[in-house]
């Protein structure tokens, strides 16, 4: 398989160089449980990549298989980057030779102009779009030069927050998706979409040897369990639960996140949605060994 | 009757074994919708990984026969009944059961209320014409509903939970020859259930994400992406990278504290703090400072709330119909729509008791 980078905005892009540092030894400190989660999930993944390059193939330096950027943050539309930013980033792919992919998350009524002056855009640059709603997946079906892919939300599977299934028949179930349908592939094939998203968890890919085929992008580290339209970070500093920002947020979640207190569950909430995190990379062989599956390294969440 | 129920042609109301059926059709309600998970599929896989969006036995029906009864009262009165067939996750295993339920239902009601696009690939597949797409596919733009009626012939969508009321209207008014169902009491999850993935029904863990997440978030400040050029190239103390738990409320605590106490001269300092404070900060926490300082009456109050400006859009709230008057509202405002219809999603909850006695609290939101 291929390794792709995710960047979720623009700080993280302004910080790309560092956070692909390596420096083990020295940073293994922040490791510790006292230390924000996402500094262990860079630290540790990357260390993780550079113990399994038999992943992509590989001896070198796994920095140096990085064929593209995932840019944008598939969680929330108040957060979806603007359109000098994907330029910037953009143009900075194309200096480098590396291929570039546009995220979306989930979008509603008021992010469609936005997103059509982004689609007009991208159209012109050949690029791929990940989209994650029925709305952002139409309107670009209207862009004949965009590739689109199924974002997460396309294949959906629930995601325990709290508990390993103890029932073995009920675990069997979760670790099948609607991907492996066949009416379903065909259908998105139809709409010129054979790439699907998956997250690091355990689900059983044997669809991918079944015609239509496919091909994976797998995100690492993290899995998202939920996302909101009702963002309780906005509501933290407006004095009521739940608060709607609807066409404007002050996106406050770039400044504030949450934790949750029993650190036993291991959840954690950045933006408007929940996370787990999996660093393990003991992926199945019917995914590593085909080359047009990605894995896509979301360095810093 | 509830008064505030005037259009009951326009209820869609979810049942259950237990539900009272003959006391709803008599009172004029017609429209239903219910849930059925077959015995060797609950034998199996139990009701937490369900055939539907609903997680416990009392909002299924799991009898054949007792549905197939219920199915002709409900007809008899000439009235209607959805079959629902809409998990959050699908696969081949669950397929085939629902598939199976197809069968045995598509001849006996009214039609289907479905989510994955797999199941209405094959109900186009045979001719199957009554569909009613789910919440559950996000309908959160006017291009989520084209891209179905675009390529497929569909009876109904539901719109989701958290929309605006002008939303709503917009697509009633661009798709006037489409039904559109929404809901007229909610829950108070924060979650889009369109893309909530947790586990549901399961006794053994703490409580619903939602409620839990709600309960236990302790705020920190965000971690930085320009963590490690600032350890590896500035050099600063790795100390300085710890988790750093925010207290918002803490000024404003302290405050209340010292005013119960009646501490002036602690009040005094305390506002002399928040005085200090950039006001563009201040306007942050607009409405939590407005309270509090209201709630002083006093001249520093006074000046630092005279400087302040809410920050955030003064932007409507989603409602989540927790009350009568949000109810009638809602009513109100879309009742002159032909194509509405209102969905009560009281599946193994005592309907009845929900319309009549509503003791939810006030609703904090406008609509």
């Amino acid at each position: 398989m291929k390794l792709y980078i995710k960047i979720n905005d623009i700080q993280a892009f302004k910080n790309l160089e560092s956070l692909l540092k390596g420096r083990y030894t020295l940073l293994k400190k922040l490791l510790e449980k006292d230390y924000p989660v996402e500094y262990r999930a860079n630290i540790q993944s990357l260390e993780n990549l550079q113990n399994n390059k038999h992943l992509f193939f590989t001896q070198r330096d796994i920095r140096k298989e990085i064929k593209g950027i995932y840019f944008g943050n598939d969680s929330c539309e108040h957060l979806i980057p603007s359109l000098e930013e994907i330029k910037e980033v953009f143009e900075f792919t194309k200096e480098k030779k590396l291929n570039f992919t546009l995220v979306l998350p989930p979008v509603s009524e008021f992010t469609i102009p936005k997103l059509k002056q982004i689609f007009q855009f991208l159209n012109t640059k050949n690029s791929e779009v990940v989209v994650n709603d029925l709305g952002a997946l139409n309107l670009g079906l209207k862009y004949k030069n965009i590739k689109l892919i199924a974002g997460l939300t396309f294949s959906k599977m629930i995601k325990p927050a709290f508990l390993e299934l103890s029932n073995q028949n009920q675990k069997e179930l979760i670790t099948h998706t609607e991907v492996e349908i066949d009416y379903y592939r065909q259908f998105f094939k139809s709409l010129g979409i054979s790439r699907f998203s998956f997250e690091n968890i355990d689900i059983d890919y044997s669809f991918l040897n079944e015609k239509p085929y496919v091909n994976v992008d797998l995100y690492y580290p993290f899995i998202k369990i939920s996302y909101s339209k009702a963002c309780n970070i906005a509501g933290l500093f407006n004095n009521i639960q739940n608060y709607f920002p609807v066409e404007h947020c002050p996106v406050y979640c770039k400044d504030v996140a949450l934790d949750i207190k029993d650190v036993y569950f291991g959840i954690f909430q950045r933006y408007n949605s929940f996370y787990k995190l999996n660093e393990n990379l003991d992926l199945p062989k019917e995914v590593y060994s085909k080359k047009q599956n990605r894995l896509i390294w979301e360095i810093f969440l | 009757m509830n008064t505030y129920y005037k259009n009951i042609d326009k209820l869609v109301i979810g049942i259950s074994q237990q539900s009272f059926v003959e006391d709803l059709l008599r009172e004029g309600y017609k429209n239903f919708f219910f849930g059925f998970l077959p015995q060797e599929y609950l034998e199996k896989y139990g009701t937490q990984i369900s055939l539907n969006r609903r997680y416990y036995l009392q909002e299924q029906f799991t009898d054949y026969e007792t549905a197939l009864k219920i199915i002709e009262k409900i007809h008899k009165k000439d009235g209607k009944i959805h079959l629902t067939l809409n998990p959050i996750q699908i696969n081949k295993t669950m397929f085939e059961h629902i598939k199976t339920l197809i069968q045995s239902f598509k001849d006996q009601i009214d039609g289907f209320i479905i989510s994955n696009i797999s199941v209405l690939e094959y109900l186009n597949s045979i001719g199957y014409r009554n569909i009613i797409l789910s919440n559950l596919f996000g309908f959160y733009s006017i291009e989520a509903v084209k891209f179905f009626t675009d390529r497929f012939s569909i009876q109904r969508v539901v719109l989701p939970r958290d929309i605006k009321l002008s939303f709503i209207k917009e697509v009633a008014k661009t798709f006037p020859d489409l039904e559109i169902e929404v809901f007229l009491y909610g829950d108070n999850c924060m979650f889009s259930e369109a893309f909530c993935f947790a586990e549901h029904g399961f006794s053994h863990q703490p409580a619903p994400l939602c409620s839990y997440s709600l309960n236990n978030a302790v705020p920190i400040k965000k971690p930085q992406p320009d963590f490690k050029f600032r350890i590896l190239n500035n050099e600063e103390d790795l100390q300085n990278f710890k988790t750093e738990y925010l207290d918002i409320d803490s000024l404003l605590e302290r405050l209340y504290i010292a005013y119960n106490n009646g501490d002036n001269d602690k009040l005094k300092n305390i506002l002399n703090k928040i005085k200090k404070y950039d006001t563009e900060y201040l306007s942050k926490y607009y409405h939590k400072l407005k309270f509090a300082l209201n709630f002083l009456n006093n001249k520093e109050a006074k000046e630092i709330l005279s400087k302040l400006e809410p920050k955030e859009e003064d932007s409507y709230t989603q409602f989540h119909k927790l009350n009568l008057s949000a109810i009638e509202k809602i009513i109100n405002e879309l009742k002159d729509f032909p194509n509405i219809f209102f969905k009560i999603p009281a599946r193994g909850r005592n309907f009845k008791l929900k319309i009549a006695d509503y003791n939810y609290k006030e609703s904090q939101y406008k609509l």
